[in-house]
């Protein structure tokens, strides 16, 4: 289990729990359920990377405490 | 708990801004800065703890059944009293009135800017089922082997070695081994300690053993002494050593020591004296078995002996090449022997079978005793030997006097010596006379004849008696010469009966020069120079026999001062008599005619000097050239230079007056003229030399002014002191001459016009 935290520098700030072998995707909606944002309208970033919605969070080599950039399309 | 705090706030601020303004936003965010740390601590418990819906549902209910406690209140006041206060006025404000369903909707909506929420593992189970998702993994445990997964799950980590953990361990495995051995020992000593234990526990058990052991001892003595009592009455006792003295006889004479050999010299051991001799060590592998005795002491004295000549041989320095022999033996090819100091550890224990004696060995001791017969006989002054006594002859007080043994030790004087002496005074032995070419120098033949004398009469009066006068003998010396040239056959015809004569030995001395000692000391020491100048000596008297020898072997020698080598007269001759012929030069004294003549030549040739000298032909003319007071400072050494050197500041002049140009006035006069030939005065000068020197001459314009300033002072010089530069005056009196008035008119066209 590992605890990411989301941030859109807006003044929305969330810390999820999930697991390595999530998919992005997955991210996303546990994000969503929490910010009650649509899912579909998340976009996650590290720096100019935007991660893609079905892939692993282990691929991306996301760890536990990492910050998250949060963006809405 | 932000969520909270910004609704806490929003009602701070009586609704004035339920949305979220930028403005609000801002100072959120300030705050946050500011009390970064303060909101840390207290979110932490919250936030993890409560979901951000379920908190709010929660505290809806808290607040409305009033269940919150007034001690947690108090706690929470503690820690943040702001809070609590503001905690205390929602209170209220939700107690007072505020629909449950606003806030639930607002709950609703997303939480404020800067808030983070984290769901619950439990929610967030929950929420994933709904999502349809796999339950959330729980921390790993460590696996069964002591393995950590890493954060990916895929490697197994090995933990690393807990180094503490292991000391501990392996001390306790120490105290165990030696708690191990303790047992161990106890158990092998428990037999006797339980024995001891058993008998030594009291005193009194001991006591009485000890002395128990002590009687018994005490009984066994008696009865031993008993015993012995008997036996003595009985002679057992006696019997039995006589027998063990034979027995020991018996095994033990010296039969038994025949033959046994002793590692030492007869002469080491002494002759009456015991000696205590062992048998030596020797290897036990040693293949001969002959037992060799010794004597410890005398084996310590050879070693220092040897030690001793080892170090002598050591004193005597590396050398390379002990024996020549042994390089020669090498050249032809021979193994070449190791050095010879290596002998003894080569051939270690050679020389010690055969040194030594064997014990009865009869007829060794006779050899010792025959030797030592011979070397007494030896030191007694037997055999052909001569020995030499070190006792010098009685010292005796050295004397001034000859004894008379001495005297009549002296040397007889021949008979001829006087007669050679007393002709030799006569007259001087001229080089000339032997020119004829005889061997036999006869000093006989220089005879002066009374005519010859009086032939000289003239010129030379007496030259024995005569002053030593350099010219003069000179000029008698060439007349001498002369008369000699024309007297020359018929002397020869003399000399040669004279020779007939007188058959002497000279003949074969002639042919052979005779060198003795004396005669070469006497030749080293040369002539006294003083000798028969005071007059007071008969020239020859004190000559001494040998040189009288000497003389009469070869009469020119002996004034030869320092030189052996014969004079070869004939070729000497005309070189002579050119030279007495010479007008310029003063014939050479001859040097033939004994110590007068050797003295004439000395004196002519400067080798000595006389008393009362009289001036050389040319001193006078000498004399007049050579400067009276002429000396040569040495201008490197001497004070002044030094001195001037050292204070140059003050007065560095030399000491001394030069006193040699004391009336020197020199006449100088300095002037410097231009490139014109104008004559400059100092200044100029100076300035004329400074721009030679500097190789820079003044401008241009100087230059011009400096012409200009010229060709003023020519003109300067050039006008008369009586007119004017133009010749008025000159004009004036031109016109008045014409004229021939005193007069003159002066008119002009104004003038005219005026007048």
């Amino acid at each position: 289990m590992l605890e990411v935290t989301c941030n859109d520098r807006l003044g929305k700030k969330v810390r999820v729990k999930c697991n390595p072998d999530d998919t992005v995707g997955d991210l996303k909606k546990l994000i969503a359920a929490q910010t009650g944002t649509r899912y579909d309208k998340i976009v996650l970033k590290k720096w100019y990377t935007v991660f893609k919605d079905h892939i692993k969070l282990s691929d991306y080599e996301i760890h536990d405490g990492m910050n998250l950039e949060l963006y809405y399309q | 708990m932000g969520s909270k705090k910004h609704k806490k706030e929003s009602k701070k601020k009586k609704h004035r801004s339920r949305s979220r303004s930028p403005l609000q936003n801002e100072e959120r965010e300030r705050k946050k800065h500011r009390k970064h740390k303060d909101r840390k601590r207290d979110r932490s418990p919250d936030v993890e703890e409560v979901p951000v819906d379920s908190h709010l549902v929660k505290e809806k209910e808290s607040t409305r059944s009033q269940s919150r406690s007034s001690s947690e209140s108090r706690e929470r006041r503690a820690r943040d009293p702001a809070r609590s206060l503001r905690d205390d006025a929602e209170n209220n404000r939700e107690r007072s009135s505020e629909s449950s369903a606003l806030t639930a909707e607002r709950s609703q909506s997303p939480p404020g800017p800067g808030a983070q929420e984290s769901l619950s593992v439990d929610d967030t189970n929950k929420l994933r089922a709904k999502l349809g998702l796999k339950p959330l993994e729980h921390a790993e445990k460590p696996a069964e082997d002591g393995k950590i997964k890493d954060d990916l799950g895929e490697f197994y980590h090995k933990p690393a070695a807990n180094i503490s953990q292991q000391k501990k361990s392996e001390k306790i495995r120490e105290k165990l081994e030696l708690r191990k051995e303790k047992r161990k020992i106890e158990q092998k000593l428990q037999t006797t300690l339980l024995a001891e234990e058993s008998e030594d526990d009291d005193a009194a058990a001991w006591v009485q053993k000890s002395r128990d052991i002590d009687k018994q001892k005490r009984e066994a003595a008696k009865r031993a002494a008993m015993l012995d009592e008997m036996d003595a009455v009985f002679g057992v006792s006696e019997l039995l050593a006589e027998d063990e003295r034979r027995e020991r006889q018996r095994s033990y004479t010296r039969e038994q020591l025949r033959g046994l050999r002793v590692a030492h010299d007869l002469d080491a051991i002494g002759d009456e004296r015991e000696v205590v001799l062992t048998l030596a060590d020797k290897d036990v592998l040693a293949e001969d078995k002959e037992d060799v005795l010794v004597n410890v002491n005398i084996v310590d004295d050879e070693r220092t002996k040897k030690n001793l000549l080892e170090a002598k041989k050591a004193k005597a320095g590396y050398r390379a090449y002990d024996d020549e022999a042994d390089l020669e033996a090498a050249a032809l090819g021979f193994a070449r022997p190791v050095l010879a100091k290596y002998d003894d550890e080569i051939h270690k224990g050679r020389d010690d079978k055969t040194r030594g004696f064997h014990i009865g060995d009869e007829h060794l001791l006779d050899d010792k005793h025959f030797r030592d017969l011979m070397r007494q006989e030896r030191l007694q002054g037997g055999g052909e030997k001569r020995l030499e006594s070190l006792n010098l002859p009685q010292l005796r007080l050295a004397s001034d006097y000859l004894d008379e043994h001495e005297i009549q030790a002296k040397f007889k004087k021949s008979k001829r010596k006087g007669k050679i002496r007393k002709k030799a005074k006569q007259e001087p032995i001229d080089v000339d006379d032997y020119d004829a070419g005889t061997a036999p120098l006869e000093t006989d033949d220089t005879d002066v004849k009374p005519a010859q004398l009086a032939g000289l009469a003239g010129l030379a009066g007496d030259a024995d008696d005569a002053e030593p006068d350099g010219e003069l003998q000179a000029a008698l010396a060439r007349a001498r010469r002369l008369r000699q040239a024309a007297a020359h056959t018929h002397k020869v015809e003399e000399i040669l009966e004279r020779v007939k004569e007188e058959p002497t030995d000279t003949e074969a001395a002639a042919s052979s020069m005779v060198l003795d000692a004396t005669a070469e000391f006497c030749r080293t020491l040369g002539d006294i120079p003083t000798y028969g100048q005071a007059g007071n000596r008969d020239h020859l008297a004190e000559i001494m026999d040998f040189e009288r020898e000497d003389m009469e072997v070869e009469p020119e020698g002996d004034n030869n001062a320092g030189a052996w080598s014969r004079v070869d007269v004939d070729n000497e001759k005309p070189a002579d008599l050119a030279a007495g012929s010479c007008v310029g030069l003063a014939a050479e004294p001859s040097l033939g005619a004994g110590v007068w003549g050797a003295l004439q030549l000395a004196l002519s040739k400067g080798y000595l000097e006389r008393a009362g000298a009289a001036p050389m032909p040319h001193s006078a003319a000498r004399h007049l050239l050579t400067a009276r007071h002429y000396s040569i400072e040495d201008k490197t050494y001497g004070e002044d230079d030094k001195y001037g050197r050292r204070e140059r500041g003050g007065h560095s002049g030399p000491l001394q007056d030069f006193r040699e140009k004391n009336n020197f006035r020199p006449n100088i006069k300095l002037e410097y003229v231009d490139d014109d030939g104008r004559p400059l005065c100092p200044k100029e000068a100076f300035r004329y030399l400074s721009h030679k020197f500097h190789g820079k001459g003044p401008g241009k314009n100087k230059q011009e002014k400096r012409i200009k300033k010229a060709v003023q002072e020519g003109l300067m010089k050039k006008m008369s002191s009586t007119d004017t530069p133009l010749g008025t005056l000159q004009m004036l009196q031109d016109k008045q001459r014409e004229t021939q008035s005193p007069y003159i008119v002066l008119s002009g066209v104004k003038r005219e016009n005026t007048n």
